[in-house]
């Protein structure tokens, strides 16, 4: 570790930082294949796999009692709701077609609903649901640190060593197809990626600060990179900024975590939107 | 080079096009065309794959495609240069082991300069004019190196000193190469003196005329004004 020892909240500082530098590429996919409604419909169905988890706890049903840490049910009902909502999800690319924007709004309100419904009798589990929204990073164990960190680096790297047909496949999956790429193969590897991605985070850091990370630097970035190779890292240390800050104010402040973050990076987005109209910092010149 | 047998394409259960006989050889250049609706597009994605055939055989031999769709859409948060463009495009038709270096930018601004785009390798692609796009799009078709293009109504919704140019693009690009072109188009004119086949696709079926031919069924199809 880079920091004393002493320092309280260094496992909430490391998870933050790995979220806002490695998150972010994850939401370059999401905004450049116009699936920035999947970013907030992913995480709300994670969010209701963990609520299902607790209400398995609370109904006394075997195998959800025989997972005895709240981190534990977090992970294992993010993954076990977020992962095949997923793949339904991208099922339809198989035919090249996407689920349209009115049903991830659909998917989106029957997530909530049911992650409320579920947690209606389980004050427990509704306690744990109402930390994870606000940002849990503080409460994070060494575990959950380590394997956030070996999922977002293992995510990172697949996007960014695939990046190029991975995009393509996104953005013209007609023109891949054509080109005689598997279309299908590599957007469901890319979904099972960041599936597994989101879930993890959503079941560490709240379905928040996952939406928010997946958004918020990829725009901000957006603001001054004229092209996809400087949007890449300039959303990244975007990212950084806005972990590190949100979570200095946090701390100082003492403001809960998550809000603190994702407000750090709504005021850096409309920071970023207003230099640009300063002559010089405008990176491209849009018609 | 492709083979087309007793071929129907259509969506779902529904037929749109029907008994399609052609075969387009090395160096062709054939331009469809016919109403809204008839089938032409459908007809081209049959060709590129895009479509299962509902009956018929399809022989694409080893054949290499470079596809133009009409329309590309880009997300505009995210800047995509319309050299990223041609790379993404290029990088289709290596193995992915050899897209994890950077790529040859050389040979991609070659296939700018060839379609007279290089000097817009460094804008954002959603900042291009229509006829900018279709040269980057072309472009990235190209660098691929493909056996033959598939262009699915290049000159749509340009100027017609656009449609013009594009069309004398294209037909310096196949005489210097022995590459096929079918092209899909509402807009024969410019095309006159460079396609080589005529095909006129009207209620499912396809037909192959003379020039002549073509120009009458294209000017009665024509609305009036």
């Amino acid at each position: 570790m880079l920091m004393p020892e002493e320092f309280l909240f260094a496992k909430a500082l490391w998870a933050a930082v790995m979220i806002g530098a490695l998150l972010p590429i994850v939401g370059r996919h999401l905004v450049l294949g116009r699936a920035v409604l999947l970013g907030l419909a992913i995480p709300q169905i994670a969010m209701a796999g963990i609520a299902f988890v607790f209400l398995g706890t609370a109904l006394h049903w075997q195998w959800a009692e025989s997972i005895h840490e709240e981190s534990g049910k977090a992970l294992v009902g993010s993954l076990l709701f977020g992962l095949p909502g997923l793949l339904l999800i991208a099922a339809p690319w198989k035919r090249r077609a996407r689920i349209s924007e009115a049903w991830l709004a659909v998917v989106y309100l029957a997530s909530v609903s049911a992650t409320n419904l579920m947690l209606a009798t389980d004050a427990v589990g509704e306690t744990y649901l109402g930390d994870l929204f606000h940002g849990r990073l503080l409460f994070i164990g060494e575990p959950e640190l380590k394997l956030l960190g070996v999922m977002l680096v293992a995510g990172f790297l697949f996007l960014f060593i695939l990046r190029r047909r991975l995009l393509l496949t996104l953005t013209d999956p007609d023109y891949a197809a054509v080109a005689g790429l598997a279309v299908a193969g590599w957007t469901v590897a890319a979904t099972v990626v960041n599936g597994m991605v989101i879930g993890i985070t959503v079941a560490t850091a709240g379905p928040l600060v996952a939406f928010g990370f997946l958004v918020l630097p990829v725009l901000t970035a957006g603001s001054f990179a004229s092209s996809l190779r400087g949007n890449l890292w300039l959303s990244m240390v975007s990212g950084l900024v806005i972990s590190i800050t949100g979570f200095w104010l946090s701390y100082h402040y003492d403001y809960p975590l998550g809000d603190s973050v994702v407000a750090t990076g709504c005021v850096v987005l409309i920071i970023s939107r207003m230099l640009r109209l300063v002559p010089g910092c405008k990176a491209r010149q849009e018609t | 080079m492709i083979d087309l047998r007793n071929l129907a394409f259509g969506y779902g259960k529904d037929s749109v096009i029907e008994n399609v006989n052609l075969h387009v050889a090395a160096g062709d250049f054939l331009v469809i065309g016919g109403p809204n609706g008839g089938g032409k597009s459908t007809l081209l994605r049959g060709i590129a794959g895009l479509l299962r055939p509902m009956a018929g055989t399809i022989d694409r031999g080893r054949t290499r495609f470079g596809y133009v769709p009409q329309h590309a859409t880009v997300e505009q948060a995210l800047p995509l240069t319309a050299l990223e463009m041609v790379e993404l495009g290029a990088s289709a038709s290596m193995p992915w082991w050899k897209t994890l270096v950077t790529p040859r930018s050389s040979f991609h601004h070659q296939a700018l300069q060839d379609c007279q785009a290089d000097d817009l390798s460094g804008k954002p692609f959603h900042t291009l004019s229509g006829g900018q796009r279709q040269r980057v799009l072309l472009a990235r078709a190209l660098a691929s190196s493909p056996d033959c293009l598939l262009l699915d109504e290049p000159t749509a919704g340009v100027d017609r000193q656009t449609q013009n140019s594009l069309a004398a693009m294209l037909g310096d690009l196949h005489r210097s190469s022995n590459r096929a072109v079918v092209l899909v188009t509402h807009e024969f004119g410019p095309f006159r003196g460079i396609a080589k086949r005529f095909f006129w696709v009207q209620n499912g079926e396809l037909a192959e005329l003379s020039v002549a031919d073509f120009t009458g069924r294209q000017n009665q199809s024509e609305p009036a004004c």
